[in-house]
Parts: structure tokens; sequence; C-alpha cells
């Protein structure tokens, strides 16, 4: 089984886009009738539903920010009566107030297609076994997943996130041939296996979908070697539905969106103007046929650019590449705009483990980098002089990799936190407000 | 071998650790019988002789420590006026460089005992053995003095 539903993701281009023209105008209907606060800036710039005859009038439509849907929370942006709900999800609300989206069983079984489609992109069929490992609840991961595994057939573990001995028994008792988790806890499993005296050809494990934090083709590479597997990135927002938005399929060239149920545009981040295909800016998505929670032009504040070009999967749906870095990550140092990707980047290719931590601090008015980075022990040779060596070559290293020098303190392995979710890697010590 | 094997660990600046380290061998019953500790702003590294190096290396690498076995030179000289200088001077005609060196006294004797990491163990060893007063131990000679 090559894709989950071919007749939709090798659409012809043409019939694609008389899809999306249809679903569109159906959608700009629904969200002016059942949400008021879209339709009162519709009535604003004096736009009328009718104004939105297909996907060429899609720049007619506001945009809406993060902001505007905290302004709206929990259930300002909500389409359908709340008794036609059957689930809410919620972000992490770690940069802000939390964002509650609301799902139709209509919503989960679109959502569920997606995630479908993502693991059976990656090589996945009903004889699989998908460890689920995203946290369950709130947080989109572990269902969105969860719900993709079963609409393919596979056999589910609904591990959930953390206890990592029950996760490698599991693993190994239950011959999971899947993994479904962030990126970080991938990378930490492989190490806690080869800790327990795993090779990666012990585990039956064939590929893992990872995504719901940056990360780069290094750590990809890393995570592949360890766990003797494929490693596939997806991609998603609960503010759309969930990971499921875009998926890599054999290809591992970038993801393709379900341009069925999203269209994406590239803005320019300052001035809000579309961008042809292939230029880098602000990924913004229209959610075609969500009922619940249905959003216009979202603007994800993820920096990416998008291909149409023809990918040998088969696969009509335009590829995102892989986010520079969410500007929710971004740090400006010193007037520069710094993604931990870049430093995970630099560590990884001069041979040390993707386990580090930034700090950020503001010291007489000047901004200060610091970067711990745990000492690979084979590296350790009993001289002052050649640990002050490595740490120059990390600094200067990244220095050319993010235009402005840190300060890097090795220090003993595994003394910075493993992340059992999302990793949290930047402490911003600055008080800026 | 004529050579000893001292554990070299990596510690951060920060109270307490050191003491995690010096605990585990006070755990393990294992004796410290010379140590030196080098400094940089961040870090140190604790260099020691110990009575048991192989259990100690086991032991503080289950603990996650930063912890290497080094080849060093166990040097035995006068303790008197002059028995620093015999050994410097031979390894200097031999063209050696010492690297570090930290010094202990030999309990039951009057003679004294050098550890030093050099550039060339083979040329420092071949030019201790030949001087009068100077000598390089083994590991059993060591703990017999």
């Amino acid at each position: 089984m090559k894709y989950f539903q071919p007749e939709i993701e090798t659409m012809p281009l043409d019939q694609l886009r008389a899809l999306q023209s249809e679903r569109l105008v159906k959608q700009v209907r629904h969200v002016y009738d059942h949400v008021p606060c879209y339709r009162q800036r519709m009535d604003e710039m004096g736009l009328k539903p009718e104004d939105i005859r297909g996907i060429e009038d899609l720049h007619k439509l506001p945009f809406l920010s993060k902001a505007d849907l905290r302004e709206q929370y929990p259930d300002g942006l909500l389409a359908v009566p709340k008794s036609e709900c059957v689930r809410i999800h919620s972000t992490s609300g770690t940069t802000g107030k939390r964002v509650v989206a609301f799902y139709t069983q209509h919503d989960v079984d679109l959502w569920d297609n997606c995630c479908a489609r993502a693991i059976v992109a990656a090589g996945g069929s009903c004889d699989d076994v998908v460890q689920v490992c995203y946290g369950y609840g709130l947080f989109t991961g572990g269902l969105g997943l969860h719900g993709g595994s079963h609409r393919v057939g596979a056999l589910t573990l609904p591990m959930s996130s953390g206890n990592t001995d029950r996760q490698i028994q599991f693993m190994m008792d239950l011959g999971a041939t899947f993994l479904c988790c962030t990126p970080s806890y991938a990378a930490y499993l492989g190490e806690s296996l080869k800790e327990r005296g795993y090779a990666p050809s012990d585990n039956h494990l064939k590929a893992g979908i990872f995504g719901a934090e940056p990360w780069t083709e290094e750590m990809r590479r890393d995570i592949e070697k360890n766990l003797g597997i494929k490693a596939y990135d997806i991609y998603g927002l609960t503010e759309l539905s969930g990971p499921g938005v875009a998926f890599e399929c054999a290809e591992q060239h970038g993801m393709h969106i379900n341009e069925d149920h999203f269209i994406a545009e590239i803005i320019d981040p300052d001035t809000g103007e579309v961008l042809p295909e292939g230029t880098k800016g602000e990924l913004v998505f229209t959610s075609l046929t969500k009922e619940a929670f249905p959003l216009l032009r979202y603007r994800t504040r993820d920096i990416c650019v998008l291909s149409r070009e023809k990918c040998s999967c088969g696969r009509t749906f335009i590829r995102m590449a892989k986010p520079m870095g969410r500007s929710d990550d971004m740090l400006i140092i010193r007037g520069v705009n710094v993604f931990p990707s870049q430093i995970e980047t630099v560590l990884i290719k001069l041979g040390y483990p993707p386990n580090y931590e930034i700090e950020v601090d503001r010291i007489n008015n000047s901004d200060t980098l610091d970067v711990r980075v745990e000492f690979p022990p084979e590296q350790f040779d009993d001289s002052l002089g050649n640990i002050a060596k490595k740490e120059k070559e990390l600094a200067s290293a990244m220095r050319d990799m993010l235009g402005i020098g840190p300060k890097i303190h090795l220090v003993p392995p595994k003394t910075i936190a493993r992340s059992e979710g999302k990793a949290v890697r930047v402490i911003d010590k600055r008080k800026l407000i | 071998m004529t050579t000893i094997k001292q554990l070299s660990v990596f510690v951060q600046n920060q109270p307490g650790a050191l003491a995690a380290v010096t605990d585990l061998l006070a755990k393990k019953n294992i004796d410290i019988r010379a140590l030196s500790l080098a400094e940089s702003a961040d870090y140190g590294i604790l260099r020691m002789i110990v009575t048991d190096p192989d259990t100690a290396l086991e032991a503080l690498q289950s603990e996650n420590c930063l912890v290497k076995l080094t080849p060093v030179l166990a040097v035995v000289m006068d303790d008197a006026p002059g028995g620093m200088n015999a050994t410097v001077k031979c390894l200097s005609d031999a063209g050696v460089s010492i690297e570090y060196a930290y010094a202990f006294i030999l309990r039951k004797t009057d003679r004294a005992c050098v550890i030093m990491r050099v550039n060339d163990l083979d040329k420092a060893i071949a030019a201790l053995n030949a001087a009068d007063t100077v000598g390089v131990l083994k590991e059993d000679e060591l703990w017999g003095l």
C-alpha cells in the first residue's frame, strides 16, 4: 500500500484546485455565518462571502494571528454549537495563553485520515505495530497519531510519553515496527537502548514519524543510525487539527501538505504580501473542511519554503520544506536571529550529542549567549588544554553558523535533562519588558 | 608495565562535584594515595592515584562521571635536597618534557615519589632507569612502599 487515499493524494492539479475552490467558497460562507468576530472583520473591509469565488480570491481575506486566537479564548471562534463537538485539544500555552481547538466527529475523522496518510506514506500498513509515545491528552500528538494508526488498521500501542523502561519493554516484547514521538525523545530512546546493550538491529522498528518540534537533517541521520530505521517528519498545529497537516513520503524531501483540507500560502511576514512559490516566508494556512474550528488564513509564524515540483512518489500535493524554526523558537540575540536548530546542526557535525541548553542573559546592556554541551566520554583525554581547545572549536563553528559567538561550557555526560516530550532547550533570563 | 594507572576525572566547578567523586571512592573502600586538582574557569580535572583504579573507573562511569585512566610515571627519588633536581635534569637531558607532576612522600622510606605525565613515556623510562638516584616504580612496587 503506497497511498492511504490514492484518488485524493494523486489527484491531478486542476481537479485539486477546483476542489479547493469549491470547498473554500463553502467554508468562507460557514465562517461568515457562524463566527461573529470574523464576520465583523470582513464587514469592516467591505468584504462579502460572495466576493470569494475561488482560491484566486483567497488573498482578499483578512489574516488570523495567534493573538486573535488568544483573544477569542476559549470559544470565540467556535463555528458550530458545542453540542455538535466531540472533543477539544489545546496548545501547551508555554508562550502565552492557551488556544483551545474544538472538533466535531467529522473533524476528528478528517484528522485521522491525514495521520493515516502520513503512516502509509512512511511505509505503514495494517500489519504494523505502532508505538505512540507522544503525550496523550490535550496535546494533539498522542491522539492524532493514535487515530491515524487505528484508521490504517495497525496494532496501536498507546504508550503516551515518559517511562522509558516501559517504552523499551513494550517495544521489544510486542515487536513495535513504527515509532511516533518527538525527535528529541526518539534520540533519547536510541541512547537508552544502547545503554541497555541493544544494537540497532535488535529492535523490530522500521520507521518512525517524528514531529512537534524543530529538528535538523543531522539529527534525522543520527536517529536513523541509532534506531536502525527511516525517520520521517510530520507537521501540524493544534490550531489546524494537529499533526498530519503535512507529512513526508519515502523521498524524505519536503512534507506533502494535505491540500484537500488545507491551503498553504507563503507571505512576507512584515507586509503580509503573498510571495511566489519557492520564496522563503511565513506559512499561512486556510482550513477548508473543518467544521468546529475553521481558521481562514491563519499565520503560523513558521518560516518556510513551498515547492510544487513534481515528487517521484506520485503525490500531487505541494511540499513544504522543514520550517527553519517557528518564530516562537527564534531568539534575537544582539540583534541577530538565532534558531536553536542551528546550534544543534553544529553539535552533530562536530560529533557531540544533540543535548544542549542555551542560556541568554543581558549583562551591562549586552546580550550574552551561553551554550552548555555534553562532553562525549570518548573525547575526554585528561588534558585541560584539549578541553579548552574543544570549547574554542565549538564556539568558532557556532560563530560561523549564527553570526554571533557563544560561550561554550562542556559539561559531563547526562547532566542536561532529557526530554520525554518537547525539549526545553532555551533559558532566556533577559527581562526585556 | 612501568607506568601507573592514574584516574583523571572531569569535575565542574561547583559545590558538591568533588564530593560526589570522593564519596563514591569512600563507599567502594578505595584509598586515594595521591591527588592533584587542576582548574580552569568552569571545570577542573581531578587526577588521582588510587588503590584499585579499575574498580574506581567502573564505579565512576556507572555514575555518569567523565573519567579516564591515564598512564603516568611514578618516579622515586631521594627525599633530600637535590632529589627533584636530579630527576628533572635526567628528563631534560633526554629531551623529555613534563606535562604535569605532583609529589608525595613515601611513608616507610626516605624517598619521595613524583607522579608525572610526560610527552614521551619510553624515552622517559629509559632515561630514569639509567640514572643512579632515581627510578620508575611499577604499580605493585608503589603499594609496597
